[in-house]
């Protein structure tokens, strides 16, 4: 191990995700001279993926979250297909079981609306987070985001004559100073050789390594202390969440329902149709936040029980009915045993392997199974649609395998988060984290549009602050 | 515990367990024969009618008539159909599942 270096830098950036390039696209203009570490190198290689590959336990569909998380320059925006929702006011409250956010709703819409040109979005997206809550059934559709935001090329980044990018960087923990107070060090590798470098006090450091990546640093065993540096509050690598998926049936419905949706004066490039049930029917029915989605099958052949269904309700409605595949993800509620722990073995980078426990409960299947039997009911009702719900499908085959969330949770109060609300680690001057690993609770949706708005946030903070300083 | 204490509680006891199958058992004629049909499975007006699907209670009769009727007429054409050359295999329910499974990992 050497021990002679120093990263002289009034920013250090870890990762190049979304969490990462968001943060500094608010810094990249400034005058701060800024280093990111990337721990991949400009394309994926074999040994950069082999490093984020851990023993899994629970609801996963390809029992690797590591396919999903590729340790290359870009992260997973390289790979991103551009899905993405707002988290709505509901999904911020701290309702039964879930913890608050320590920011309104009112100030999240504000960076979703700054974070969708960003994405390559009109800003008139960021309205979805308004709805009538009163509604049983609200159209509520993933916006496709076009083109999907990618960062494959360093050059958008290293063309700013501040930021300096070091590939193959993996860092491996922090270590504090006496008083506890701040980062003083960071032990990382290149190449599986492992190095240190001192850093100053007033050096903010940006952790940005992914849903999963964030906690696995946080929980390294420290060499000097009892307590990993960053994990002073116990809780991290705790409550686990991730979106179960579930295919609930198929339905024959009126193309109204599947329409491009005009309502808040959004304008959508492209949407995927999906419906969620209102918020005060929410709480009334105590469910969690579940969408359905609906896709059409396309041509196909109707067995004689499906060409029932179509030619019978046609005929009684006098409507033109299409057959679509209603498909649910809904929010999976905080639980401390979905955690993840570190293995005793290192990969090849030195970071210890970990473990990850993440199994759906109850509530959760149970909230996707009254959506959708809701949902069937509401379109029979309105005489807009004839729907199945697969029991089976739903209780048996509940999967999930993306959008690890929640295992740094920021917060209102140290004793119940890692975080401040600006995502400042509470027992650190100098340590920030952005990225899904911050949400206490996580809506239904892929989460890369709320990670952009959150590291806008970020980097705007850390700007005024620094001009403070 | 005094010795008349003890009498009574295990005179109970026997008296309990001597009891019991008589006071509680079920008498075998009230259990349900084998083709003893489950009552409509129905929550408000609505009633759930072959493969899932959630239908209006009284409409359940009229589609379980028109789908024997399709079924009957699809059985009718497929002799026809085996006859003639298959360029194609006719594709599973798994090879369906698999290609919807597809569709759907395409979205993330």
């Amino acid at each position: 191990m050497e021990k002679d270096k120093f990263f002289d830098a009034d920013v250090i950036v870890i990762g190049t995700g979304f969490a990462s390039q968001s943060v500094l696209h608010q810094l990249r203009e400034s005058q701060l001279r800024i280093l990111v570490l990337e721990g991949g190198e400009l394309e994926r290689t074999k040994f950069a993926d082999s490093l984020t590959i851990s023993d899994e336990r629970g609801h996963y569909r390809n029992h690797h979250w590591g396919a999903e998380w590729p340790r290359v320059y870009g992260g997973v925006s390289r790979s991103w297909d551009g899905l993405s929702a707002p988290l709505e006011k509901w999904d911020l409250m701290g309702i039964d079981g879930r913890p608050k956010w320590p920011i309104s709703i009112d100030e999240l819409e504000k960076w979703y609306r700054l974070a969708a040109p960003v994405m390559g979005e009109d800003p008139s997206i960021a309205n979805l987070v308004k709805y009538d809550t009163a509604k049983l059934f609200v159209d509520r559709p993933y916006v496709k985001m076009d083109p999907p935001l990618s960062y494959s090329d360093p050059k958008l980044l290293t063309k700013n004559k501040n930021i300096e990018l070091r590939i193959k960087h993996n860092v491996i923990r922090f270590t504090a100073d006496e008083s506890g107070s701040f980062i003083n060090g960071i032990w990382y590798s290149v190449d599986g050789k492992v190095q240190f470098a001192g850093i100053k006090k007033n050096t903010r450091i940006v952790l940005g390594a992914g849903g999963l990546g964030n906690a696995q640093i946080l929980l390294q065993p420290a060499d000097n202390r009892q307590v990993p540096v960053g994990n002073e509050s116990g809780l991290v690598g705790r409550t686990l969440m991730a979106h179960p998926h579930v295919p609930t049936g198929e339905g024959f419905v009126d193309p109204a329902m599947v329409k491009k949706p005009s309502w808040a004066q959004v304008q959508y490039k492209k949407w995927l149709p999906a419906y969620i049930v209102g918020a005060d029917y929410k709480t009334k029915l105590n469910l969690l936040n579940a969408s359905i989605a609906m896709t059409s099958t396309g041509a196909k052949e109707l067995s004689p029980n499906e060409a029932t269904i179509q030619e019978f309700y046609e005929k009684k409605w006098g409507k033109k009915l299409e057959l679509q595949a209603f498909y649910a993800r809904s929010e999976q509620l905080p639980n401390p045993n979905n955690r993840i722990e570190l293995l005793t073995e290192k990969n090849a980078a030195g970071l210890f392997k970990m473990k990850v426990f993440c199994v759906f409960g109850a509530r959760d299947m149970m909230s996707i199974d009254k959506t959708a039997r809701m949902l069937s009911d509401y379109l029979l009702k309105n005489k807009l649609g004839i729907a199945t719900v697969d029991n089976d499908s739903i209780f048996f085959n509940t999967w999930g395998w993306a959008h690890p969330s929640g295992i740094t949770r920021f917060g209102a109060s140290p004793k119940e988060s890692v975080c401040d609300s600006n995502g400042r680690v509470w027992a650190y001057q100098n340590l920030f984290i952005n990225g899904s690993s911050l949400f206490p609770t996580v809506g239904y949706a892929n989460p890369a549009w709320t990670i952009v708005a959150l590291g806008l946030r970020l980097g705007d903070y850390l700007l005024r602050e620094m001009k403070k300083s | 515990m005094n010795r008349r204490e003890v009498l009574k509680f295990s005179i109970g006891t026997v008296v309990t367990a001597l009891m019991s199958p008589f006071a509680m058992g079920q008498a075998s004629d009230r259990v349900a024969p084998g083709n003893y049909q489950l009552p409509a499975n129905k929550l408000n007006d609505t009633v759930t009618y072959n493969a899932g699907w959630i239908v209006p209670l009284e409409d359940k009769a009229q589609l379980l008539e028109l789908e024997a009727k399709k079924s009957s007429e699809q059985k009718a054409v497929k002799p026809v159909d085996a006859a003639a050359p298959t360029k194609d295999k006719p594709k599973t329910i798994a090879d369906r599942y698999q290609e919807f499974i597809g569709k759907v990992k395409s979205f993330f």
